[in-house]
């Protein structure tokens, strides 16, 4: 039983029926969604900012989320719309590069493998 | 925990016959070195000298180390690593300043940073001043990124413990020792001076985001209490391959001046008690669980305030406002040290995070700021590697060598231990 939700724009990521996947390009989409969620009583699990990576520096995120409403959580709202506002912030400054495709891939690894190491937290903790 | 730590200062390197420090010159036997440090993850390797004033730029930077040799007392340098997991920080270290060892390797490539040796881009990292020896090693096909990062890590580290040797026997021009009592004597010291902790955020938030500390990640760790000493003796290594300006290389724990400075200024106006090490971690649970240990153990110290420390920017705002709010809401003081993407005008908010407790921040700098830096003679390297890097753009890299990006691309350029030149004037 999985008390989670991811929300992803990259396509390395695997997703179940559950989980959001965002077609859009760029972090803002995909923190903009999480927003919506997190409103609606999902609670934030990992943080929307990956890593060291800037938002603009890297298009790919995932996040996760609890699965479901769980009554709105005010850290969650106050994080989730804070992100969001510097994303906008920093993309509408300095928009993505063309990435080479090599660049492509490693910019998802990067997404990938912060998202799995918060899956790993979050397993121990007994949520998926 | 006393230590000794033996300067012996190093004012220019060069190949030899042999590898030894003479009349303040390193000589590098560049064949046994290669031969030392020959792994099979690598299909090819090379060693180079870049030294301060060249006309070089070495790009992607991985990782920038200082050689040290432990002469006496416990264990060995870098514990967990190239020595045994034995404590360290005691006893007498030999180390090479004025020399390190920079590995250089495409392991993610927007990643990495740049050293110029010479020109605008130098003035903003500690390491054109070094004088260096470059490890470039070229992975063989197929090795993943991770594998990747952790050969070339244990390389550095080999690399620099190789270099150290030629130190042992070495007369130093400089002593200078560090005594770290016991927690009750400590608290017993400068009773009239306020008691100040050091709480030291590390990287740690998944693969190619890690550091160690006597070589387990830090995000498997609870926060923990570490003497200063044992971080001079290669406690702490960097694993990261994070943005360059605000990454803590192993050169910089191993000279951290949070803590070279809280030690010097010791009796003098604080008594300085204690260091705890925390990690930086992807999941809220986990933050709420790091920054509630942390504040525990600082409370526990019996301390009147704390500096915090951070690596990073964005993910771990969050955690250095959950330190630091903990720790004031206890009544504990906080002075924060982290870097600023303010954007390139520096008008835009600092951090993705922030509290009204955190009334006490030190920058390191606008990592936006943009910066010209020019060609140069030779590139160890991968040039190619500017147009993907953090802190530059499309185009980002000219023609003719030229890079036009962010000073975030310079290893060490806003670097939040505070080890840089950038200041900051009233006008």
């Amino acid at each position: 039983m999985r008390y989670i939700t991811i929300v992803s724009n990259n396509p390395t990521v695997e997703l179940t029926s559950t989980d959001i996947h965002v077609t859009d390009y760029g972090v803002v989409p995909v923190l903009e969604r999480v927003r919506d969620l997190v409103h609606l009583g999902h609670h934030l699990l990992t943080h929307p900012f990956a890593g060291s990576v800037k938002p603009n520096e890297n298009p790919f995120r995932s996040v996760v989320v609890t699965k479901g409403d769980l009554g709105v959580d005010y850290q969650s709202v106050q994080i989730a719309e804070g992100c969001l506002e510097v994303a906008r912030r920093m993309v509408k400054e300095r928009p993505y590069r063309d990435f080479p495709t090599q660049a492509i891939k490693d910019l998802q690894l990067i997404d990938k493998s912060l998202l799995d190491s918060g899956l790993e937290s979050l397993r121990m903790a007994g949520k998926l | 925990m006393r230590l000794e730590l033996g300067y012996i200062k190093v004012s220019d390197v060069q190949f030899g016959a042999i590898t030894e420090v003479k009349n303040g010159v390193l000589f590098v036997n560049k064949q046994e070195m290669i031969t030392t440090l020959e792994d099979e993850r690598f299909a090819s390797l090379e060693i180079d000298l870049a030294k301060p004033g060249d006309e070089t730029r070495i790009i992607p930077v991985k990782d920038v180390i200082e050689p040290r040799v432990k002469v006496q007392g416990s264990g060995g340098i870098f514990p967990g690593f190239v020595s045994k997991v034995e404590t360290v920080g005691n006893g007498v270290t030999h180390v090479l300043k004025g020399a390190a060892v920079v590995t250089t390797g495409k392991i993610v490539g927007f990643q990495e940073g740049i050293i110029d040796m010479t020109g605008p881009g130098a003035e903003y990292t500690p390491f054109s001043k070094t004088n260096n020896v470059v490890v470039i090693a070229e992975p063989i096909e197929g090795l993943l990124q991770h594998e990747h990062e952790a050969a070339l890590r244990i390389m550095g580290l080999k690399a620099a413990t190789y270099l150290a040797e030629a130190g042992r026997s070495v007369t130093p021009d400089e002593v200078v020792t560090y005594d770290c009592p016991p927690l009750p004597q400590a608290l017993q010291q400068y009773p009239n001076l306020p008691k100040v902790a050091y709480v030291y955020m590390l990287q740690s938030q998944g693969l190619l985001h890690d550091t160690y500390v006597y070589g387990i990640d830090a995000k498997r760790t609870l926060p923990t209490f570490i003497y200063p000493t044992e971080v001079m003796d290669g406690a702490i290594i960097s694993g990261n391959c994070v943005s360059a300006c605000d990454k803590n290389t192993t050169y910089h724990h191993l000279n951290s001046p949070i803590i070279h400075d809280l030690l010097e200024r010791h009796g003098k106006e604080y008594n300085f008690i204690g260091v705890v090490v925390t990690n930086e971690n992807v999941t809220l649970a986990d933050k709420e669980r790091s920054s509630s240990f942390t504040a525990k153990l600082v409370e526990w110290l019996g301390v009147d305030a704390a500096i915090i420390s951070e690596e990073g920017f964005g993910n771990p705002d969050a955690d250095l406002m959950m330190n630091c709010t903990k720790l004031e809401k206890k009544g504990i003081k906080t002075v924060l040290v982290t870097d600023e993407y303010a954007g390139q005008d520096g008008a835009s908010q600092s951090l993705a995070d922030a509290d009204p407790l955190a009334n006490a921040v030190i920058t390191a700098g606008n990592a936006n700021e943009v910066i010209v830096l020019p060609t140069m003679k030779k590139v160890i390297g991968h040039p190619e590697v500017a147009d993907v890097i953090a802190g530059g753009w499309n185009g980002s890299l000219a023609k003719d060598g030229t890079i036009t990006a962010e000073i975030q691309v310079i290893t060490g350029a806003t670097n939040e231990l505070g080890f840089s030149k950038l200041t900051a004037k009233g006008v």
